[in-house]
């Protein structure tokens, strides 16, 4: 559409300043002609007028000016023309229609002529046949006609391709997200390459496609993990009083202990279980400032007893680590560590938690020197529900490193495993809490102590 | 004690108020929210325990409205939801304590009395506090059995003043957690075991009579005698 308007606005424009110029051109020649007409009275009055007149009427061909000269009646003495035209009869510029002889016949021509007094009888009328005009006007008319149809064209032609380039990427989208729904969760929309928003967009719902079928495979595989784990303790219950009651010895006080701590266990697993989704769905609105330092020193205090019951030294090397986090969600994090170094660590002693603050990241780091995992199996270690060690002697839920891993996405952090050599360090990063001023809800930031 | 039960579950609120009642208190029931508001507004109690999901209207409504009338009355919400921002709105909506279902018989036990004697000792901040032979300095954060010194960590005083200022009552482990370390998570293994064993250690003597005792199944508690 613009484009159509741009081309008519330039034609037309275009059409009129040529106009104006050849109107100007004409004039100028006429102009000139009469001054020579002017020239020729002034040196041999009427007579030298008409010879000259005459000289040039003898020509037959086709000519763009037109010479009248004429009385104070207006009457024609010599010329082009044997009749004054009717409408030119003022003095100066005018312009009029003429009938003209050809050999077709007699047809009609607009010219633009000017009229001088020559002298007290004497009329000059020296007019430019605006044949060129005419040509003009009609190439301008063809001109424009053609380049609105073709503007039209090629517009619509264009338009036409660009819906349909739109109208296919969202078929495909569509068609694509049909395909993940009805469980094709590897289905992807290409990208052409080009960069530009349907690439951005193509990009931006195969991350969404990759998240959701991550989050599902990660489902698929934690409920595997779940029912078994829900059902082993759920069996050994059962299997127990079934027993009891085969043998009649239901007031026995070992059966609702232990019953009692199959029921716990569950209870834990249940409860870590809801805990790591909510976790995972926490809003930042909980978020306050928190000193992970002060945080790991509460839970080396409280683990510190059992290390050393269990043969091993717990050491802390704590610098200030600010972040910004629900306090007791971290905490939970840093227990899980240690608990696990105490738990898993074996054959080593020495366990350290240190945290200090670097490039703004906070770095927790709980290293023991024991037997450590394997570099191969540290994805394993945390997915949800696994242990590494089969035979699960060793009492908790399965769910220890899951919950840190959770807790440090949530915190916009990472977990990562490495090799301590000997032993295992675990590190978590967080972004550090910079700004001692306002949190981003204009509240003041407190200490959670 | 005399105590309001706002539970909606039949099974549990008999559990309870049967529990409540061998153990010598007194139990009134609601099993609706507005006859809990009513009740509680009606009569006076030592203690409400008021379970979270009710009909007509819900526990928090419950509890928000009963302080809004300026019912200082310690209320300890009994709820499914049990993580930790459930917990924190329970107790930012003005309860005293907040217990997860399932729960022990015994930890209930505990935290009502415990909250009863916070509510009553309000008044009072010693700056000593004595509990048998043992005597506590608040202030230099040291204590002593008789004339014997004991020589505690921080933590370590932190727990004989808590079990102190609950003395003759079960303390559960959790509640210990909570109070000491700001806590609310299992923790799986016995780490609070291992704090009280090293405690007992350096309070009761050979020869002298046990204080602190262990609860099999329950807690721990501090003689008061």
């Amino acid at each position: 559409m613009a484009a159509l308007v741009a081309t008519i606005t330039a034609l037309t424009l275009q059409y009129f300043r040529t106009i104006s110029v050849l109107d100007a051109e004409s004039r100028h020649v006429v102009g000139a002609e009469i001054n020579s007409f002017v020239d020729r009275y002034a040196a041999g009055g009427l007579p030298e007028l008409l010879r000259f007149v005459d000289a040039r009427a003898r020509h037959d061909e086709i000519r763009d000016y037109v010479y009248i000269i004429g009385n104070s009646q207006f009457e024609v003495i010599a010329g082009d023309l044997s009749q004054w035209p009717q409408d030119m009869k003022s003095n100066g510029w005018s312009s009029g229609a003429i009938p003209l002889e050809n050999s077709q016949g007699t047809i009609t021509r607009n010219i633009d002529a000017q009229i001088v007094r020559l002298g007290p009888d004497c009329r000059l009328l020296v007019g430019h046949l605006a044949t060129g005009r005419v040509r003009l006007r009609n190439r301008f008319i063809e001109t424009l006609i053609w380049s609105i149809g073709l503007t039209a064209l090629i517009g619509l032609g264009f338009g036409w391709w660009i819906s349909r380039r739109a109208l296919s990427f969202v078929e495909r989208a569509s068609d694509s997200g049909e395909q993940f729904l009805a469980g094709h969760l590897d289905v992807r929309l290409p990208t052409t390459g080009r960069g530009d928003e349907y690439d951005r967009l193509a990009e931006m719902v195969n991350a969404c496609f990759s998240e959701v079928e991550r989050m599902l495979v990660s489902l698929r595989a934690a409920t595997d993990g779940l029912a078994h784990d829900l059902k082993t303790p759920i069996t050994r219950i059962k299997a127990r009083i079934e027993l009891a009651i085969m043998r009649d010895s239901l007031a026995d006080p070992v059966l609702f202990m232990e019953t009692v701590q199959d029921l716990d266990a569950l209870l834990k697993l249940i409860n870590d279980l809801l805990g790591l989704a909510r976790t995972e769905s926490i809003s930042v609105d909980a978020f306050r400032r928190v000193d992970l330092a002060s945080v790991v020193i509460e839970a080396v205090t409280l683990y510190e007893p059992v290390a050393e019951s269990e043969g091993r030294s717990l050491n802390v090397h704590e610098e200030p680590a600010i972040v910004l986090g629900v306090r007791p969600l971290l905490m939970h994090a840093v227990v899980n560590l240690i608990d696990n170094a105490i738990k898993y660590s074996g054959g080593g002693s020495n366990i350290q938690v240190a945290t200090e603050t670097r490039d703004g990241l906070v770095i927790l780091s709980v290293a023991d020197n024991g037997i450590g995992i394997a570099a191969e199996d540290h994805d394993r270690a945390l997915a949800r529900l696994s242990r590494l060690d089969q035979s699960q002697t060793k009492p908790g839920s399965g769910l220890g490193l899951s919950i840190v891993a959770a807790v440090a996405r949530a915190h916009g952090g990472t977990l990562t495993l490495a090799d301590n050599l000997p032993g295992l360090k675990v590190i978590l990063e967080l972004p550090a809490y910079l700004s001692e001023n306002t949190d981003h809800d204009g509240r003041s930031a407190g200490t959670i102590t | 004690m005399k105590l309001l039960l706002v539970e909606d579950d039949i099974a549990t609120s008999q559990y309870i108020r049967h529990g409540l009642i061998e153990l010598g208190h007194a139990c009134d029931h609601s099993a609706t929210g507005v006859d809990g508001l009513t009740a509680a507004l009606t009569s006076k109690y030592d203690a409400i325990i008021l379970d979270r999901s009710l009909p007509q209207l819900d526990g928090i409504s419950v509890l928000q409205a009963l302080r809004a009338e300026g019912r200082k009355v310690p209320v300890l919400i009994l709820s499914a939801l049990g993580q930790v921002d459930d917990r924190i709105h329970g107790l930012d909506s003005g309860a005293d304590d907040y217990l997860a279902k399932p729960f022990s018989f015994q930890e209930l036990i505990s935290r009502l009395t415990a909250i009863i004697r916070r509510a009553e000792g309000l008044a009072t901040t010693p700056t000593i506090r004595r509990v048998a032979d043992l005597e506590l300095n608040l202030l230099s954060r040291t204590a002593k059995r008789g004339d014997r010194e004991l020589d505690l960590l921080a933590k370590e005083f932190q727990i004989l003043d808590y079990l102190a200022r609950h003395a003759g009552q079960v303390v559960t482990r959790t509640m210990m957690l909570e109070a000491v370390w700001d806590y609310g998570f299992d923790t799986g293994t016995n780490v609070i075991d291992v704090h009280i064993s090293r405690l007992r250690s350096k309070i009761d003597c050979p020869t002298e009579p046990p204080l602190l005792h262990t609860i099999r199944g329950a807690g721990y508690r501090l003689d008061t005698l």
